[in-house]
């Protein structure tokens, strides 16, 4: 501190902490009381010699009890009921009010019954609760043009004062007293020599008793050399009622219950006429904003309390923290951007669109005919008994019930069928097929990834030469009694070593598997935990597919080829033996599905194809070569009955 | 809620002394459960000298500290106390993101920190917070093998979350460390 000798003494500015905790009592109380009623509204402020100048906000009046541990400054609250008031408010204006009714209070002298009249400040704001944003700015009062209090001498206050005299004196007078004296004391020695603790108003005694006193100040410092806030107006105090030419002060930076006075600092100060002192005394003390400019400022606190904004920083907290942990390489951008779209709102629909959840996908389209029927809320995690009394469509019911399990949520639901081989479309059913395919390939040109999750072979077959033709990640999942399959289909953009789809083992084309069928061959009887394992396994293996730097190009990898993993073609599990293949197989050049000749033919004739291909059921077999491999196959069937029945003869 | 002979409560009311001393304003609170409620100011890592620069002639501007709101509870699921917190640049900016949280924090300790901590809904008061893991906690007990029923239970704990959070838990600390001495 010698280094302040001889300088004019400054001072450091309070800063205002406003917690999220305020905001919402503001807000409560404007919704519930206040209105659009501007009147004041009472607040308080707390600060301790630890609190390094900082000043909490608290809502409401000072307790009476409040903790003898901390300094209460007493503020008011003006809240402006729309931005463009709080914008162009005379702040200028406000300022000088306050400033007059510091003043006031030093000139009539109320600081000698209420000291803390000399650290009172104002909250300006401006809060649009809808959006969770606060306008506000602090003023901390104090009167400029003042005279300058130059440092003779300063020294630590042990040295001046015996601090184990004084300090459980100090405890005892914070104690006794109530929190308006708390921040400015006088500690003299009276006529006996004894040492008291006295409230402020008995300046005038000490001073006219010529008493040997210091005036102790509550002072929150940051840095060592500036006292803060509270002491410039006390000083402004001494100088303009008492017109003192020196002082001597305590900058009290000890705790309260502290035995000792080892970090508060003795000052002898100096008056000196300011060259300004002629001219009238003005306020300042409009708080700095974030940017350290004079200016309000705005806090954002729907990241802390918007619930829709909690609940999408915290969804996304799980896979931040495994990028930042485990897999640094991890690309979850490319998961929550790809728009992926489910055929079938089904068992398997509702178990993948829940995954993909889990791992950030935030567009989810889905496709299905039907309503949620009484068997489906046990198995399809989506639905609910009630969606089943009001005959919901599945597919929209699932799209908003994921809204509801996060707002967030770009979720739709068309409920059009599939147009399917072997299941003839009707005169009377042209016009309404074709708006449901019109629409089916719209969404297909607007997602990126298809998950095929029906229930039917025949259902899977536009969807495949769809993807096919316009290079979409596909991702085909079908269930047996108890076992299950995952494949992805290939990418033209592979070449001769493009992997098969659904279709590529097959010598026929698919037909209608529903006609003629029981009720147990014609629903997917299946072990419940067929459809978690498949659905888990099928986003698992789409999720490794984006990680791949060829996406829906790569070929089957390894254990080393993206960062979660392997990459592999079908996965086949059987649940009797709990086990589990990983196939892969090239596309076949006579598809029914996935063969050039298909994907041409429909990439140029488009509904032209589909209805011909669906009601003409010798078409598919003809185009892609099919017809040709079966009449090949009954020859060399036939052949070779004609020599086992040769070998039957001989035996 | 009873922990052997010392509750839980009671370990709450005995740190409370301990931190108003050096300034750390400390409430008890009971939302069904007890659960101390804490703010002081905190001076961040920083690299960088403290710099200021002079508002008006009289008056010097020095970037405010980081505000904190902590929140100490038990968390019955794990056994463990749990500490709970909310930064606040400037005074009024909350920070959300786990970058942003760990930048104030001690370079050597960032790892640890990232590991640790978590967010998500905060005790006593609307709105979120971020927390100290309690599995992360529970490895620490097991290591340190300190009793429930020892009044050093959560001053050994403040120093396991100290290790996490330094510099911005510094206070806690001085204000153990003016107590012991």
């Amino acid at each position: 501190m010698e280094m302040l000798i001889g300088r004019a003494l400054q001072f450091q500015s309070f800063h205002s902490s406003v917690d999220a905790i305020f905001w919402h009592q503001l807000s409560s109380y404007k919704v519930e009381q206040q209105k659009l009623d501007a009147s004041p509204v009472v607040i308080h402020g707390r600060f301790n010699t630890y609190s390094r100048s900082a000043i909490s906000i608290v809502f409401g009046k000072a307790p009476e009890n409040s903790s003898i541990k901390e300094c209460i400054a007493e503020g008011t609250l003006i809240n402006a009921n729309t931005q463009q008031e709080f914008v162009e408010a005379n702040v200028k204006e406000i300022r000088e009010s306050m400033g007059k009714k510091l003043l006031e209070s030093i000139e009539k002298d109320t600081v000698a019954e209420k000291p803390n009249e000399l650290i009172q400040f104002l909250l300006f704001s401006y809060a649009d609760i809808k959006s969770y944003r606060y306008h506000y700015w602090c003023l901390f009062p104090s009167l400029k043009n003042t005279s300058l209090w130059i440092v003779k001498g300063s020294q630590p206050a042990e040295s001046v004062i015996p601090s184990n005299i004084i300090s459980p004196k100090i405890l005892e007078f914070w104690k006794t007293s109530d929190f308006t004296q708390r921040s400015f004391f006088i500690v003299a020695k009276n006529e006996n020599g004894r040492w008291l603790v006295l409230p402020l108003k008995e300046l005038p005694r000490c001073l006219n008793n010529r008493l040997d006193y210091f005036i102790f100040v509550v002072d929150s410092f940051q840095l060592q050399e500036y006292p803060s806030w509270p002491t410039r107006n006390l000083l402004a105090y001494l100088s303009i009622k008492f017109n003192l030419e020196k002082t001597r002060i305590i900058m009290y930076r000890d705790g309260v219950n502290s035995d000792s006075l080892s970090r508060s600092i003795y000052l002898d100060l100096v008056s000196q006429k300011n060259q300004d002192s002629s001219q009238p005394l003005s306020t300042v003390g409009w708080e700095r904003n974030g940017k350290g400019q004079l200016g309000p400022r705005v806090v954002n606190l729907s990241s802390l309390i918007d619930p829709v904004l909690l609940s999408e920083s915290a969804s996304m907290l799980n896979l931040s923290l495994m990028r930042w942990r485990l897999v640094p390489q991890l690309n979850l951008g490319i998961i929550q951007n790809t728009k992926c779209l489910l055929l079938g709102a089904g068992t398997l629909g509702c178990g993948v669109a829940r995954n993909l959840v889990s791992w950030g996908v935030r567009h989810i389209t889905f496709v299905d005919y039907s309503n949620v029927a009484y068997s489906n809320p046990v198995r399809q995690s989506l639905f609910t008994f009630e969606d089943c009394k009001r005959k919901h469509p599945k597919a929209q019911c699932a799209a908003s019930r994921l809204k509801e399990i996060y707002p967030k949520m770009f979720s739709e639901g068309h409920s059009i069928s599939i147009p399917m081989l072997g299941h003839p479309i009707y005169k009377s059913e042209v016009e309404r097929t074709k708006r449901d395919y019109q629409t089916l390939e719209n969404l297909f040109l607007s997602h990126d990834a298809i998950f095929l999750l029906t229930d039917t072979r025949e259902s899977r077959w536009l969807p495949t030469v769809m993807a096919t033709s316009l290079n979409k990640i596909l991702i085909n999942s079908a269930l047996g009694f108890d076992s299950w399959l995952v494949m992805r289909h290939g990418s033209l953009s592979q070449g001769e070593n493009r992997l098969g789809c659904y279709f590529c083992n097959d010598v026929f084309a698919p037909s209608n598997s529903v006609i003629d069928r029981t009720l147990d061959q014609t629903c997917t009887v299946t072990r419940a935990g067929c459809t978690n394992i498949a659905t888990a396994i099928a986003v698992e293996l789409f999720v490794s597919l984006l990680q791949h730097p060829d996406g829906i190009g790569a070929p089957v990898c390894n254990k080393d080829a993206t960062v979660l993993g392997e990459l592999p073609h079908q996965i086949r599990g059987f649940l009797h033996d709990y086990s589990l293949f990983k196939i892969s197989g090239k596309a076949y050049q006579q598809c029914s599905a996935c063969s050039e000749c298909i994907i041409n033919e429909w990439k140029k004739r488009k509904w032209d194809f589909v209805l011909q291909a669906i009601n003409d059921s010798d078409y598919v077999e003809e185009l892609c070569g099919l017809r040709l491999v079966q009449q090949l196959g009954e020859r060399a069937g036939a052949m070779e009955e004609w020599d086992s029945d040769n070998e039957s003869i001989l035996a | 809620m009873t922990v052997s002979a010392i509750s839980f409560q009671q370990h709450l009311l005995q740190l409370i002394p301990t931190f108003t001393n050096r300034g750390i304003l400390c409430e008890l609170v009971e939302v069904f459960e007890p659960i101390l409620q804490l703010q002081w100011q905190a001076k961040p890592y920083s690299d960088e000298k403290t710099s200021f620069e002079e508002d008006e002639s009289e008056m010097i501007y020095v970037l405010p500290d980081v505000s904190v709101q902590a929140w100490i509870r038990f968390s019955p699921s794990f056994q463990v106390p749990q500490f709970f917190f909310q930064l606040y640049s400037n005074g009024c900016f909350p920070l959300t993101k786990l970058e942003n949280v760990t930048a104030l924090l001690r370079p050597e300790n960032r790892e640890l920190a990232m590991d640790a901590l978590a967010i998500g809904d905060c005790p006593a008061s609307n709105g979120i917070a971020w927390y100290v893991h309690p599995c992360c906690t529970q490895t620490f007990f097991q290591t340190a093998q300190v009793s429930k029923q020892d009044t050093s239970y959560l001053p050994m704990w403040i120093l396991y979350i100290h290790r996490l959070l330094s510099p911005i838990t510094t206070p806690m600390i001085e204000a153990l460390d003016d107590k012991s001495s």
